[in-house]
Protein backbone atom coordinates (compact mmCIF):
# COMPACT_ATOMS: atom_id res chain seq x y z
CA UNK A 1 0.00 0.00 0.00
CA UNK A 2 1.07 3.53 -0.98
CA UNK A 3 2.20 5.30 1.79
CA UNK A 4 0.71 9.11 2.83
CA UNK A 5 2.30 12.29 2.42
CA UNK A 6 1.95 14.86 5.14
CA UNK A 7 2.74 18.26 4.69
CA UNK A 8 3.34 20.46 7.98
CA UNK A 9 2.77 24.59 6.88
CA UNK A 10 2.45 27.58 8.27
CA UNK A 11 4.54 30.89 9.00
CA UNK A 12 8.04 31.10 10.65
CA UNK A 13 7.47 30.69 14.33
CA UNK A 14 4.07 29.14 14.30
CA UNK A 15 5.05 25.41 15.51
CA UNK A 16 4.77 23.49 12.67
CA UNK A 17 8.54 22.32 13.23
CA UNK A 18 7.51 21.49 16.71
CA UNK A 19 4.70 19.76 15.78
CA UNK A 20 6.27 17.75 13.08
CA UNK A 21 9.16 16.53 15.42
CA UNK A 22 6.45 15.46 18.11
CA UNK A 23 4.55 14.12 15.23
CA UNK A 24 7.23 11.68 13.97
CA UNK A 25 8.73 10.99 17.28
CA UNK A 26 5.53 9.61 18.17
CA UNK A 27 4.23 7.39 15.15
CA UNK A 28 6.26 4.48 13.86
CA UNK A 29 7.55 4.00 10.19
CA UNK A 30 7.77 7.52 9.49
CA UNK A 31 10.12 8.77 7.37
CA UNK A 32 10.94 12.99 8.90
CA UNK A 33 12.13 15.73 5.88
CA UNK A 34 13.39 18.74 6.03
CA UNK A 35 11.90 20.09 3.25
CA UNK A 36 13.57 24.03 2.59
CA UNK A 37 17.49 24.26 3.42
CA UNK A 38 17.88 20.96 4.66
CA UNK A 39 21.35 20.35 5.72
CA UNK A 40 22.11 17.03 5.29
CA UNK A 41 21.98 17.02 1.72
CA UNK A 42 24.26 19.64 -0.77
CA UNK A 43 21.11 20.70 -2.70
CA UNK A 44 20.02 21.72 0.82
CA UNK A 45 23.02 23.33 1.38
CA UNK A 46 22.83 25.11 -1.86
CA UNK A 47 19.89 26.41 -0.97
CA UNK A 48 20.54 28.04 2.48
CA UNK A 49 23.50 29.95 0.63
CA UNK A 50 21.39 30.77 -2.22
CA UNK A 51 17.80 30.66 -0.79
CA UNK A 52 15.04 31.56 -3.80
CA UNK A 53 12.00 30.30 -5.02
CA UNK A 54 13.46 28.32 -7.64
CA UNK A 55 16.22 26.58 -5.80
CA UNK A 56 13.95 25.82 -2.94
CA UNK A 57 11.32 24.10 -5.42
CA UNK A 58 14.50 22.18 -6.89
CA UNK A 59 15.37 21.18 -3.60
CA UNK A 60 12.05 19.67 -2.69
CA UNK A 61 12.24 18.02 -6.49
CA UNK A 62 15.41 16.42 -5.73
CA UNK A 63 14.37 14.73 -2.50
CA UNK A 64 11.45 14.13 -3.94
CA UNK A 65 13.45 12.03 -6.41
CA UNK A 66 16.01 10.53 -4.37
CA UNK A 67 14.55 8.96 -1.43
CA UNK A 68 10.58 10.17 -1.03
CA UNK A 69 9.22 8.28 -4.03
CA UNK A 70 10.40 5.56 -2.89
CA UNK A 71 9.74 5.22 0.58
CA UNK A 72 6.33 6.23 -0.08
CA UNK A 73 5.66 3.39 -2.41
CA UNK A 74 6.72 1.21 0.19
CA UNK A 75 4.28 2.64 2.65
CA UNK A 76 6.12 4.88 4.98
CA UNK A 77 4.59 7.96 6.10
CA UNK A 78 6.34 11.01 5.17
CA UNK A 79 6.86 13.90 7.76
CA UNK A 80 7.23 16.82 5.23
CA UNK A 81 8.40 20.09 7.57
CA UNK A 82 7.37 22.29 5.03
CA UNK A 83 6.69 21.54 1.71
CA UNK A 84 5.65 23.90 -1.86
CA UNK A 85 3.15 25.87 -0.13
CA UNK A 86 6.28 27.53 2.00
CA UNK A 87 8.12 28.09 -0.83
CA UNK A 88 5.26 29.91 -2.84
CA UNK A 89 3.64 31.83 0.09
CA UNK A 90 7.12 34.06 -0.23
CA UNK A 91 6.05 37.31 -2.06
CA UNK A 92 8.77 36.79 -4.80
CA UNK A 93 7.24 33.63 -5.79
CA UNK A 94 4.84 35.70 -7.47
CA UNK A 95 7.82 36.54 -10.48
CA UNK A 96 6.34 34.46 -13.38
CA UNK A 97 9.29 32.54 -13.94
CA UNK A 98 8.66 31.02 -10.54
CA UNK A 99 5.21 30.36 -10.96
CA UNK A 100 6.25 28.92 -14.53
CA UNK A 101 8.70 26.37 -13.00
CA UNK A 102 6.19 25.38 -9.86
CA UNK A 103 3.55 24.36 -12.42
CA UNK A 104 5.81 22.51 -13.59
CA UNK A 105 7.13 20.44 -10.89
CA UNK A 106 3.63 19.80 -9.71
CA UNK A 107 3.29 17.83 -12.63
CA UNK A 108 5.59 15.23 -10.40
CA UNK A 109 5.50 16.17 -7.45
CA UNK A 110 2.68 14.78 -5.59
CA UNK A 111 -0.03 16.48 -3.41
CA UNK A 112 -0.16 16.10 0.25
CA UNK A 113 -2.59 13.52 1.63
CA UNK A 114 -2.68 15.89 4.62
CA UNK A 115 -1.70 18.99 5.24
CA UNK A 116 -1.16 20.56 8.87
CA UNK A 117 -1.00 24.14 8.91
CA UNK A 118 -0.53 25.60 12.11
CA UNK A 119 -0.72 29.14 12.85
CA UNK A 120 -1.24 32.18 15.82
CA UNK A 121 -1.60 35.75 16.02
CA UNK A 122 0.66 38.18 14.31
CA UNK A 123 2.00 39.77 17.75
CA UNK A 124 2.55 35.81 19.18
CA UNK A 125 4.99 35.05 16.22
CA UNK A 126 6.77 38.47 16.64
CA UNK A 127 7.20 37.40 20.36
CA UNK A 128 8.74 34.20 19.32
CA UNK A 129 10.87 35.37 16.68
CA UNK A 130 11.83 37.59 19.08
CA UNK A 131 12.77 34.71 21.41
CA UNK A 132 14.76 32.50 18.78
CA UNK A 133 18.66 32.65 19.45
CA UNK A 134 20.38 32.71 16.01
CA UNK A 135 21.17 35.29 13.31
CA UNK A 136 18.36 34.54 10.76
CA UNK A 137 17.95 37.44 7.98
CA UNK A 138 14.81 36.19 7.08
CA UNK A 139 13.51 36.51 11.10
CA UNK A 140 14.71 39.76 11.05
CA UNK A 141 12.42 41.00 7.94
CA UNK A 142 9.26 39.21 9.49
CA UNK A 143 10.06 41.58 12.71
CA UNK A 144 10.21 44.81 10.67
CA UNK A 145 7.88 44.28 8.05
CA UNK A 146 5.30 41.97 9.53
CA UNK A 147 2.91 42.53 6.77
CA UNK A 148 4.63 40.10 4.76
CA UNK A 149 3.02 37.53 7.20
CA UNK A 150 0.06 38.50 6.46
CA UNK A 151 0.41 38.11 2.70
CA UNK A 152 1.89 35.14 3.40
CA UNK A 153 -1.18 33.72 5.54
CA UNK A 154 -3.58 34.92 2.35
CA UNK A 155 -1.19 33.35 -0.14
CA UNK A 156 -1.60 29.99 1.79
CA UNK A 157 -5.31 30.10 2.70
CA UNK A 158 -5.51 30.81 -1.63
CA UNK A 159 -3.28 27.14 -2.33
CA UNK A 160 -4.57 25.59 0.83
CA UNK A 161 -8.18 26.33 -0.93
CA UNK A 162 -7.44 23.00 -3.14
CA UNK A 163 -5.34 20.99 -0.88
CA UNK A 164 -7.07 17.49 -0.61
CA UNK A 165 -7.29 17.80 3.65
CA UNK A 166 -5.94 20.66 5.86
CA UNK A 167 -6.72 20.80 9.51
CA UNK A 168 -5.89 23.98 10.84
CA UNK A 169 -3.98 24.13 14.48
CA UNK A 170 -3.79 27.35 16.60
CA UNK A 171 -0.95 26.66 18.00
CA UNK A 172 -1.27 29.04 21.06
CA UNK A 173 -4.75 26.97 22.35
CA UNK A 174 -3.58 23.58 22.82
CA UNK A 175 -0.04 21.69 23.84
CA UNK A 176 2.59 20.18 21.58
CA UNK A 177 1.09 16.55 23.35
CA UNK A 178 -3.13 17.59 22.49
CA UNK A 179 -2.02 18.20 19.01
CA UNK A 180 -0.21 15.44 18.43
CA UNK A 181 -2.56 13.33 19.27
CA UNK A 182 -5.11 14.96 16.73
CA UNK A 183 -2.41 14.92 13.84
CA UNK A 184 -2.10 11.15 14.69
CA UNK A 185 -6.26 10.54 14.66
CA UNK A 186 -6.33 12.30 11.50
CA UNK A 187 -2.93 10.44 9.65
CA UNK A 188 -4.59 7.35 10.66
CA UNK A 189 -8.17 7.92 9.06
CA UNK A 190 -6.25 8.13 5.88
CA UNK A 191 -5.20 4.55 5.79
CA UNK B 1 -36.44 45.37 -24.53
CA UNK B 2 -35.35 41.82 -26.20
CA UNK B 3 -37.03 39.16 -25.44
CA UNK B 4 -34.85 35.53 -26.37
CA UNK B 5 -35.31 32.43 -24.25
CA UNK B 6 -36.95 31.23 -20.99
CA UNK B 7 -36.58 32.27 -18.01
CA UNK B 8 -35.85 29.98 -15.53
CA UNK B 9 -36.88 31.76 -12.66
CA UNK B 10 -38.75 29.89 -10.38
CA UNK B 11 -38.87 31.76 -7.59
CA UNK B 12 -39.87 35.33 -6.78
CA UNK B 13 -40.25 37.43 -3.83
CA UNK B 14 -42.69 40.22 -3.83
CA UNK B 15 -42.48 42.95 -1.81
CA UNK B 16 -45.16 45.74 -1.24
CA UNK B 17 -43.34 48.07 0.98
CA UNK B 18 -45.66 49.57 3.62
CA UNK B 19 -44.85 47.99 6.96
CA UNK B 20 -46.56 48.67 10.56
CA UNK B 21 -43.06 48.34 12.54
CA UNK B 22 -40.02 50.39 12.93
CA UNK B 23 -36.69 47.80 12.52
CA UNK B 24 -34.17 50.15 12.32
CA UNK B 25 -32.26 47.06 10.99
CA UNK B 26 -34.62 47.04 7.72
CA UNK B 27 -33.11 46.35 4.50
CA UNK B 28 -35.37 47.79 2.59
CA UNK B 29 -36.33 51.16 4.27
CA UNK B 30 -40.11 49.82 5.25
CA UNK B 31 -41.51 51.36 8.25
CA UNK B 32 -44.63 53.07 9.45
CA UNK B 33 -45.34 56.15 8.26
CA UNK B 34 -43.24 55.41 5.36
CA UNK B 35 -44.42 55.43 2.11
CA UNK B 36 -44.93 53.15 -0.89
CA UNK B 37 -46.81 52.92 -4.37
CA UNK B 38 -49.99 51.46 -4.35
CA UNK B 39 -51.60 49.60 -7.43
CA UNK B 40 -54.90 48.40 -8.22
CA UNK B 41 -56.23 45.12 -8.16
CA UNK B 42 -55.90 44.74 -12.28
CA UNK B 43 -52.42 45.91 -12.14
CA UNK B 44 -51.54 43.16 -9.19
CA UNK B 45 -53.39 40.45 -11.10
CA UNK B 46 -51.97 41.49 -14.69
CA UNK B 47 -48.14 41.07 -13.14
CA UNK B 48 -49.42 38.04 -11.26
CA UNK B 49 -50.77 36.55 -15.09
CA UNK B 50 -47.22 37.56 -16.35
CA UNK B 51 -45.11 35.91 -14.00
CA UNK B 52 -47.00 32.61 -13.34
CA UNK B 53 -47.62 32.35 -17.33
CA UNK B 54 -43.90 32.40 -17.26
CA UNK B 55 -43.34 29.05 -15.16
CA UNK B 56 -43.12 30.57 -11.78
CA UNK B 57 -44.10 28.22 -9.12
CA UNK B 58 -43.34 29.77 -5.96
CA UNK B 59 -44.22 33.46 -4.66
CA UNK B 60 -43.22 34.71 -1.01
CA UNK B 61 -44.80 37.81 -0.09
CA UNK B 62 -42.19 40.05 2.20
CA UNK B 63 -40.16 43.03 2.30
CA UNK B 64 -43.18 45.63 4.52
CA UNK B 65 -46.41 43.79 6.00
CA UNK B 66 -48.29 42.19 3.21
CA UNK B 67 -51.61 43.17 5.26
CA UNK B 68 -51.08 46.82 4.94
CA UNK B 69 -50.55 47.08 1.45
CA UNK B 70 -54.45 48.17 -0.28
CA UNK B 71 -55.28 45.26 -2.75
CA UNK B 72 -53.12 42.26 -1.79
CA UNK B 73 -55.68 40.73 -0.46
CA UNK B 74 -57.71 40.21 -3.53
CA UNK B 75 -54.21 39.26 -5.38
CA UNK B 76 -53.63 36.53 -2.57
CA UNK B 77 -57.19 35.00 -3.70
CA UNK B 78 -56.99 35.17 -7.55
CA UNK B 79 -53.43 33.61 -7.61
CA UNK B 80 -54.60 31.00 -5.48
CA UNK B 81 -57.87 30.55 -7.78
CA UNK B 82 -56.72 30.87 -10.84
CA UNK B 83 -52.88 29.35 -10.46
CA UNK B 84 -53.49 26.44 -7.90
CA UNK B 85 -50.33 25.04 -8.58
CA UNK B 86 -48.56 28.14 -7.62
CA UNK B 87 -47.32 28.11 -4.15
CA UNK B 88 -47.92 31.59 -1.77
CA UNK B 89 -46.26 31.83 1.03
CA UNK B 90 -45.93 35.63 3.72
CA UNK B 91 -43.27 36.74 5.53
CA UNK B 92 -44.75 38.52 8.52
CA UNK B 93 -44.59 40.26 11.70
CA UNK B 94 -47.89 38.53 12.88
CA UNK B 95 -49.68 41.58 12.29
CA UNK B 96 -51.60 39.34 8.51
CA UNK B 97 -52.31 36.54 10.38
CA UNK B 98 -54.10 38.45 12.96
CA UNK B 99 -56.09 40.80 10.48
CA UNK B 100 -57.29 38.13 7.41
CA UNK B 101 -59.63 36.39 6.75
CA UNK B 102 -58.94 32.81 8.49
CA UNK B 103 -60.18 30.79 5.22
CA UNK B 104 -57.89 33.37 3.47
CA UNK B 105 -54.89 32.22 5.32
CA UNK B 106 -54.94 28.52 3.93
CA UNK B 107 -54.09 29.79 0.61
CA UNK B 108 -50.82 30.41 1.76
CA UNK B 109 -48.69 26.90 1.30
CA UNK B 110 -46.58 28.04 4.35
CA UNK B 111 -45.73 31.11 6.38
CA UNK B 112 -42.56 32.65 7.37
CA UNK B 113 -42.95 34.24 10.78
CA UNK B 114 -40.30 36.94 11.79
CA UNK B 115 -38.70 37.06 15.56
CA UNK B 116 -35.42 38.81 15.68
CA UNK B 117 -35.31 37.34 19.77
CA UNK B 118 -37.41 35.07 22.25
CA UNK B 119 -37.45 37.72 24.76
CA UNK B 120 -40.59 39.51 24.32
CA UNK B 121 -39.21 42.86 25.65
CA UNK B 122 -35.88 42.79 23.40
CA UNK B 123 -38.05 41.60 20.38
CA UNK B 124 -40.04 45.10 21.00
CA UNK B 125 -37.08 46.97 21.10
CA UNK B 126 -35.80 45.75 18.20
CA UNK B 127 -38.87 45.94 15.77
CA UNK B 128 -39.70 49.87 17.60
CA UNK B 129 -43.10 48.74 18.08
CA UNK B 130 -44.80 48.07 21.78
CA UNK B 131 -47.10 44.87 20.37
CA UNK B 132 -44.61 43.55 18.55
CA UNK B 133 -44.47 40.33 20.28
CA UNK B 134 -47.91 39.76 21.61
CA UNK B 135 -48.67 39.46 17.37
CA UNK B 136 -46.36 37.36 17.22
CA UNK B 137 -48.02 34.24 19.91
CA UNK B 138 -51.03 35.22 18.75
CA UNK B 139 -50.04 34.69 14.89
CA UNK B 140 -48.35 31.18 16.18
CA UNK B 141 -51.39 30.56 17.78
CA UNK B 142 -53.51 31.17 14.84
CA UNK B 143 -51.15 28.81 12.66
CA UNK B 144 -51.37 25.97 15.16
CA UNK B 145 -55.04 26.11 15.33
CA UNK B 146 -54.90 26.11 11.98
CA UNK B 147 -52.18 23.30 11.91
CA UNK B 148 -50.04 25.18 8.86
CA UNK B 149 -46.67 24.91 8.05
CA UNK B 150 -44.45 27.60 9.43
CA UNK B 151 -41.07 28.71 10.54
CA UNK B 152 -39.29 31.57 11.98
CA UNK B 153 -36.91 34.16 10.48
CA UNK B 154 -34.75 35.44 12.55
CA UNK B 155 -32.21 38.25 10.74
CA UNK B 156 -29.10 37.40 12.90
CA UNK B 157 -26.90 40.35 14.03
CA UNK B 158 -23.69 40.99 15.03
CA UNK B 159 -25.85 41.92 18.66
CA UNK B 160 -27.29 38.29 18.47
CA UNK B 161 -25.42 36.43 22.05
CA UNK B 162 -24.94 32.92 22.22
CA UNK B 163 -28.22 32.67 24.82
CA UNK B 164 -30.09 34.54 22.30
CA UNK B 165 -29.85 31.92 19.24
CA UNK B 166 -30.31 29.16 21.91
CA UNK B 167 -33.02 31.01 23.43
CA UNK B 168 -34.49 31.06 19.44
CA UNK B 169 -34.02 27.39 19.17
CA UNK B 170 -36.09 27.11 21.81
CA UNK B 171 -38.92 28.87 20.57
CA UNK B 172 -38.81 27.24 17.63
CA UNK B 173 -39.12 23.70 19.27
CA UNK B 174 -41.77 25.03 21.43
CA UNK B 175 -44.14 26.01 18.61
CA UNK B 176 -42.90 22.94 16.54
CA UNK B 177 -41.22 25.64 13.35
CA UNK B 178 -38.55 25.55 11.79
CA UNK B 179 -35.97 28.17 12.27
CA UNK B 180 -34.50 30.11 9.92
CA UNK B 181 -31.82 32.17 9.35
CA UNK B 182 -30.88 35.20 6.99
CA UNK B 183 -27.62 36.76 8.18
CA UNK B 184 -27.79 40.62 8.42
CA UNK B 185 -26.56 42.68 5.20
CA UNK B 186 -25.57 46.55 5.43
CA UNK B 187 -27.56 47.50 2.45
CA UNK B 188 -27.23 51.34 2.91
CA UNK B 189 -30.94 52.06 3.88
CA UNK B 190 -30.25 51.21 7.54
CA UNK B 191 -29.41 53.62 10.04
CA UNK B 192 -26.33 54.29 11.35
CA UNK B 193 -26.14 51.23 13.94
CA UNK B 194 -22.97 49.86 15.04
CA UNK B 195 -22.10 46.24 15.50
CA UNK B 196 -25.05 45.03 13.15
CA UNK B 197 -22.85 43.42 11.03
CA UNK B 198 -21.64 39.79 11.20
CA UNK B 199 -18.21 39.02 11.04
CA UNK B 200 -17.23 36.08 9.37
CA UNK B 201 -16.16 34.50 12.63
CA UNK B 202 -19.08 34.68 14.03
CA UNK B 203 -21.07 33.78 11.34
CA UNK B 204 -18.83 30.32 11.54
CA UNK B 205 -19.38 30.39 15.50
CA UNK B 206 -22.91 30.65 14.91
CA UNK B 207 -22.92 27.32 12.56
CA UNK B 208 -20.85 25.62 14.69
CA UNK B 209 -22.90 26.78 17.88
CA UNK B 210 -26.17 24.76 15.60
CA UNK B 211 -24.13 21.74 15.07
CA UNK B 212 -23.18 21.38 18.47
CA UNK B 213 -26.92 22.09 19.04
CA UNK B 214 -27.46 19.37 17.29
CA UNK B 215 -29.98 20.67 14.48
CA UNK B 216 -30.77 19.51 11.52
CA UNK B 217 -30.32 21.53 8.36
CA UNK B 218 -33.17 21.15 6.70
CA UNK B 219 -32.17 23.32 3.96
CA UNK B 220 -28.73 25.00 2.85
CA UNK B 221 -29.62 26.98 -0.02
CA UNK B 222 -26.60 29.02 1.11
CA UNK B 223 -24.20 28.46 -2.00
CA UNK B 224 -20.90 28.68 0.35
CA UNK B 225 -22.52 26.50 3.12
CA UNK B 226 -23.63 24.00 0.91
CA UNK B 227 -20.72 23.51 -0.98
CA UNK B 228 -18.24 23.04 1.88
CA UNK B 229 -20.35 20.81 3.56
CA UNK B 230 -21.14 18.63 0.00
CA UNK B 231 -25.09 19.81 -0.13
CA UNK B 232 -24.52 21.74 -3.50
CA UNK B 233 -26.05 19.11 -5.83
CA UNK B 234 -29.38 19.00 -4.47
CA UNK B 235 -30.51 22.21 -5.76
CA UNK B 236 -27.90 21.50 -8.95
CA UNK B 237 -27.09 24.79 -9.03
CA UNK B 238 -23.34 26.75 -9.14
CA UNK B 239 -23.77 29.61 -6.83
CA UNK B 240 -26.28 31.67 -5.48
CA UNK B 241 -30.14 30.62 -6.66
CA UNK B 242 -30.43 34.70 -6.86
CA UNK B 243 -30.91 35.51 -10.77
CA UNK B 244 -30.74 31.67 -11.74
CA UNK B 245 -33.97 30.51 -10.66
CA UNK B 246 -35.22 33.48 -8.10
CA UNK B 247 -35.78 37.17 -8.35
CA UNK B 248 -37.19 40.10 -6.42
CA UNK B 249 -40.70 42.51 -7.41
CA UNK B 250 -39.39 45.45 -5.51
CA UNK B 251 -41.94 47.55 -3.60
CA UNK B 252 -41.76 49.96 -7.04
CA UNK B 253 -42.38 46.73 -9.66
CA UNK B 254 -38.72 46.86 -10.63
CA UNK B 255 -36.96 43.08 -10.72
CA UNK B 256 -34.09 42.51 -9.53
CA UNK B 257 -31.98 39.50 -9.10
CA UNK B 258 -32.00 39.82 -5.54
CA UNK B 259 -33.56 41.23 -2.55
CA UNK B 260 -30.96 42.76 -1.04
CA UNK B 261 -29.16 44.47 -4.08
CA UNK B 262 -32.26 47.44 -5.11
CA UNK B 263 -31.35 50.14 -7.08
CA UNK B 264 -31.62 51.23 -10.70
CA UNK B 265 -27.95 49.46 -11.10
CA UNK B 266 -30.05 45.93 -10.42
CA UNK B 267 -33.13 47.06 -11.66
CA UNK B 268 -33.88 44.56 -14.90
CA UNK B 269 -37.15 46.40 -15.84
CA UNK B 270 -40.56 47.31 -14.70
CA UNK B 271 -42.29 44.09 -14.70
CA UNK B 272 -45.28 45.78 -15.68
CA UNK B 273 -43.57 46.97 -18.77
CA UNK B 274 -41.70 43.53 -19.58
CA UNK B 275 -41.71 39.61 -19.47
CA UNK B 276 -39.80 37.72 -16.73
CA UNK B 277 -38.03 36.13 -20.03
CA UNK B 278 -36.52 39.37 -20.84
CA UNK B 279 -35.71 40.18 -17.41
CA UNK B 280 -33.83 37.14 -17.34
CA UNK B 281 -31.29 38.00 -20.08
CA UNK B 282 -30.35 41.36 -18.86
CA UNK B 283 -27.09 42.47 -17.58
CA UNK B 284 -27.87 42.47 -13.84
CA UNK B 285 -28.99 39.12 -13.48
CA UNK B 286 -26.58 37.59 -16.34
CA UNK B 287 -23.81 39.54 -14.17
CA UNK B 288 -24.46 37.34 -10.97
CA UNK B 289 -24.95 34.11 -13.26
CA UNK B 290 -21.83 34.54 -14.77
CA UNK B 291 -19.93 35.27 -11.26
CA UNK B 292 -16.93 33.34 -10.25
CA UNK B 293 -14.16 35.41 -8.64
CA UNK B 294 -10.57 34.55 -9.69
CA UNK B 295 -9.49 33.17 -6.66
CA UNK B 296 -12.10 30.74 -6.09
CA UNK B 297 -11.16 28.63 -9.24
CA UNK B 298 -8.61 27.71 -8.28
CA UNK B 299 -10.89 26.50 -5.07
CA UNK B 300 -11.86 22.84 -4.28
CA UNK B 301 -15.12 24.06 -3.51
CA UNK B 302 -15.41 27.08 -6.32
CA UNK B 303 -16.98 24.90 -9.12
CA UNK B 304 -20.13 25.12 -6.81
CA UNK B 305 -19.42 28.01 -4.50
CA UNK B 306 -18.71 30.42 -7.40
CA UNK B 307 -18.14 33.05 -4.61
CA UNK B 308 -20.81 32.32 -2.59
CA UNK B 309 -23.62 34.49 -1.46
CA UNK B 310 -23.72 37.35 -4.27
CA UNK B 311 -25.44 40.11 -2.13
CA UNK B 312 -22.66 39.30 0.53
CA UNK B 313 -19.58 39.99 -1.63
CA UNK B 314 -20.74 43.25 -3.66
CA UNK B 315 -22.21 44.49 -0.51
CA UNK B 316 -18.85 44.17 1.32
CA UNK B 317 -16.88 45.57 -1.70
CA UNK B 318 -19.01 47.11 -4.04
CA UNK B 319 -17.81 44.31 -6.65
CA UNK B 320 -19.14 41.43 -7.64
CA UNK B 321 -15.93 39.75 -8.28
CA UNK B 322 -15.43 39.98 -4.13
CA UNK B 323 -15.36 36.31 -2.89
CA UNK B 324 -18.03 35.68 -0.29
CA UNK B 325 -17.10 37.65 2.96
CA UNK B 326 -17.96 34.32 5.16
CA UNK B 327 -15.71 32.54 2.67
CA UNK B 328 -13.12 30.64 5.58
CA UNK B 329 -10.50 30.92 2.37
CA UNK B 330 -10.73 34.76 2.52
CA UNK B 331 -11.17 34.90 6.52
CA UNK B 332 -7.98 33.33 7.49
CA UNK B 333 -7.18 30.11 9.55
CA UNK B 334 -9.19 31.17 12.49
CA UNK B 335 -11.87 30.66 10.60
CA UNK B 336 -10.90 27.10 9.09
CA UNK B 337 -10.06 25.45 12.59
CA UNK B 338 -13.80 26.51 13.34
CA UNK B 339 -14.56 24.87 10.04
CA UNK B 340 -12.92 21.97 10.53
CA UNK B 341 -14.36 21.38 14.31
CA UNK B 342 -17.55 21.68 12.26
CA UNK B 343 -16.98 18.92 10.06
CA UNK B 344 -15.38 16.70 12.55
CA UNK B 345 -18.29 17.52 15.04
CA UNK B 346 -20.79 15.76 11.66
CA UNK B 347 -23.30 18.35 10.33
CA UNK B 348 -26.78 16.39 9.90
CA UNK B 349 -28.96 17.64 6.89
CA UNK B 350 -32.32 16.86 5.96
CA UNK B 351 -33.33 16.40 2.11
CA UNK B 352 -34.51 19.64 1.54
CA UNK B 353 -38.36 20.83 2.45
CA UNK B 354 -41.44 22.07 0.44
CA UNK B 355 -41.75 25.50 1.96
CA UNK B 356 -41.47 28.67 -0.51
CA UNK B 357 -37.77 29.80 0.53
CA UNK B 358 -36.10 26.62 -0.01
CA UNK B 359 -34.07 27.49 -2.91
CA UNK B 360 -34.90 30.84 -2.89
CA UNK B 361 -32.36 32.84 -1.39
CA UNK B 362 -29.24 32.49 0.16
CA UNK B 363 -30.54 31.47 3.42
CA UNK B 364 -30.54 28.24 5.75
CA UNK B 365 -33.23 26.40 7.58
CA UNK B 366 -32.50 24.09 10.14
CA UNK B 367 -34.81 21.81 13.56
CA UNK B 368 -33.96 21.11 16.56
CA UNK B 369 -35.53 17.75 17.85
CA UNK B 370 -34.31 17.46 21.41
Amino acid sequence: MRGRLIAFEGVDASGKTTLAKSVCQTIESTVCVKGQGNKETVVGRFARRHPSTFVFLFELLVMYLTFVRSALKNGKTIIHDRYYYSIMAFPTALRWYNQLFFKLFQIVLPKPDLVVYTFADTDEIIRRLKALSGDNRFHEMLINDPWILDYEREIFMKMLSNAKRVMFFDTTKRSVKQLTEAVIVAIKDLK
Amino acid sequence: MKNSGQSRIKSIGWGFGLCDMNCPKCYSHAGSGRRAPCYAIEELQAVADKICDAGVTDINYGTGEFIMNPNVVDLLRYIHDRYPAVKQAVTTNGATLKLIDKALLRHFHDVDISVDFADPETHNRSRGHPLAWKWIIEGLKILEDLGMEKSIVTCVTGTHTDKDLLELLEFCELHDATGRYNFFRETGAQKDLPGLVVSAKRHWEIIRLLVKEGVVFESLSDPLLAAIFGKANEYGLKGCPCGQVSCRIQKDMEVTPCVYLGGPLWSAGNIQKVSLASVYETDPFRRIRERYPKECRECKYGDVCRGGCASRAYLSGGDLNLRDVYCPFLAGPEVMEIVEEIRELGIKTGTGTEKVHDGYLCTIMHRRNS
